[in-house]
């Protein structure tokens, strides 16, 4: 199964692209576009066993998309590290330390998903109507 | 013994060319077909994925900015854009928009009606920008939302140009429109109430209209992409319309 991608176009409704092993320079281009489309601000939707999430960034040498990955257990068993020197609970933690444990728990782990097997539809830039 | 024949050169089918003449006269009838399809070329050769929109004379493109040739096509800054506007802001008593401004003396305060922001005007600069979209791109479009929709909310929108769907996330119900906002409904508790409307378009949008750039089933696609991918982007990018101003199309 090759992994495809449908581009919203002006021209064509939407233009396919896909990592197709039977052909290597049609995969080369594909990968080469995913690239260049993400770092000018497209937003890929991929279809990931019945939902759709956001791809942030795409491994070439791999093909795998990268998505946000949020780790609801993140943070839960951070007493050690409070961010404060004396971190036995002697000291009371500072403001800076709260803030640093809260972005701890915030912290999104990177995914990884097959670009070669899963569907993707690529949305241009957008702004308000 | 019979001897071995070189087999025959492989033809289209019938059915091929049938398909081709069926599309060279659907083209033939619509007069923006050559402007599209070597504005799409020049995209192509430009690596411009997205394609170039069409321009129409009279109807001024806003391009998002993250777009690369927003300078060249979008809507121009006037030389002389009118009388000084001191502010703006939406009348719910008189159901328009006013505009503070400064008359020929100079003196501020001067309380103008600049019009409803005409919801009939608007319907038709959105029926003018429709020669910007080919039959083909819509039907390409239609397709693709095809695949990614169950089929009753397909039937609907063939049927009414409208679908439901709820966020399982936010628990926020969308209804999904062609050529309108999507409107944002909490049905939590009590009666359905009618959070905003969401306006939102890929890459550019013809001015005073609710046409963008790409065709309309196209549109659709974005905004349901982006609110089962990403939906905090969705209502981040989208301009958020309260449900009483034309420009939400719901009251109209």
């Amino acid at each position: 199964m090759s992994g495809e991608i449908a581009i919203l176009n002006v021209a064509g409704g939407d233009t396919k692209l896909s990592f197709n092993n039977q052909d290597p320079m049609e995969t080369l281009r594909t990968r080469r576009i995913v690239n260049d489309m993400i770092k000018r601000g497209y937003m890929l939707m991929v279809l990931v066993s019945g939902e759709y999430v956001r791809a942030h960034g795409f491994d070439e040498k791999h093909d795998e998309y990268l998505i946000a990955d949020f780790d609801p257990t993140a943070g839960t068993d951070d007493g050690d590290d409070d961010g404060t020197e004396e971190s036995e609970g002697k000291a009371a933690p500072t403001r800076k330390a709260s803030r640093a444990k809260v972005r701890t728990k915030k912290a999104r782990k990177t995914g990884r998903v097959s670009a070669k097997s899963n569907r993707a539809i690529a949305v241009p830039p957008v702004s308000g109507g | 013994m019979p001897r071995a024949t070189a087999p025959l050169p492989s033809r289209p089918s019938p059915e091929a060319d049938e398909d081709t003449e069926r599309l060279a006269l659907i083209r033939s009838h619509d007069p923006y077909t050559t402007l599209r399809n070597r504005l799409g070329a020049m995209a192509d050769a430009v690596d411009e994925y997205a394609g170039i929109p069409v321009p129409i004379e009279g109807e001024p493109l806003v391009c998002s900015p993250a777009y690369r040739f927003a300078s060249v096509l979008g809507r121009q800054p006037a030389e002389d854009d009118g009388p000084k506007i001191r502010n703006s802001f939406w009348s719910s008593r008189y159901r328009c928009h006013l505009s503070i401004i400064d008359d020929e003396r100079g003196r501020p305060a001067v309380a103008v009606h600049v019009g409803s922001a005409g919801t009939i005007d608007k319907l038709m600069h959105t029926l003018g920008c429709s020669d910007a979209w080919g039959v083909e791109q819509e039907a390409n479009a239609l397709q693709l939302l095809a695949g990614h929709l169950r089929h009753r909310q397909f039937k609907q929108y063939l049927l009414t140009g409208s679908f439901l769907e709820s966020s399982p996330r936010s628990g926020v119900t969308y209804f999904f429109r062609k050529l309108r906002p999507t409107i944002a409904l909490s049905c939590r508790s009590g009666p359905v109430r009618v959070l905003c409307a969401l306006c939102l378009h890929s890459m550019a949008h013809y001015e005073d209209s609710w046409a963008g750039a790409m065709c309309p089933t196209d549109d659709v696609i974005a905004h349901l992409m982006l609110m089962r991918g990403d939906e905090p982007l969705f209502w981040k990018r989208a301009n958020q319309i309260p449900p009483n101003r034309p420009e939400a199309g719901i009251a109209c």
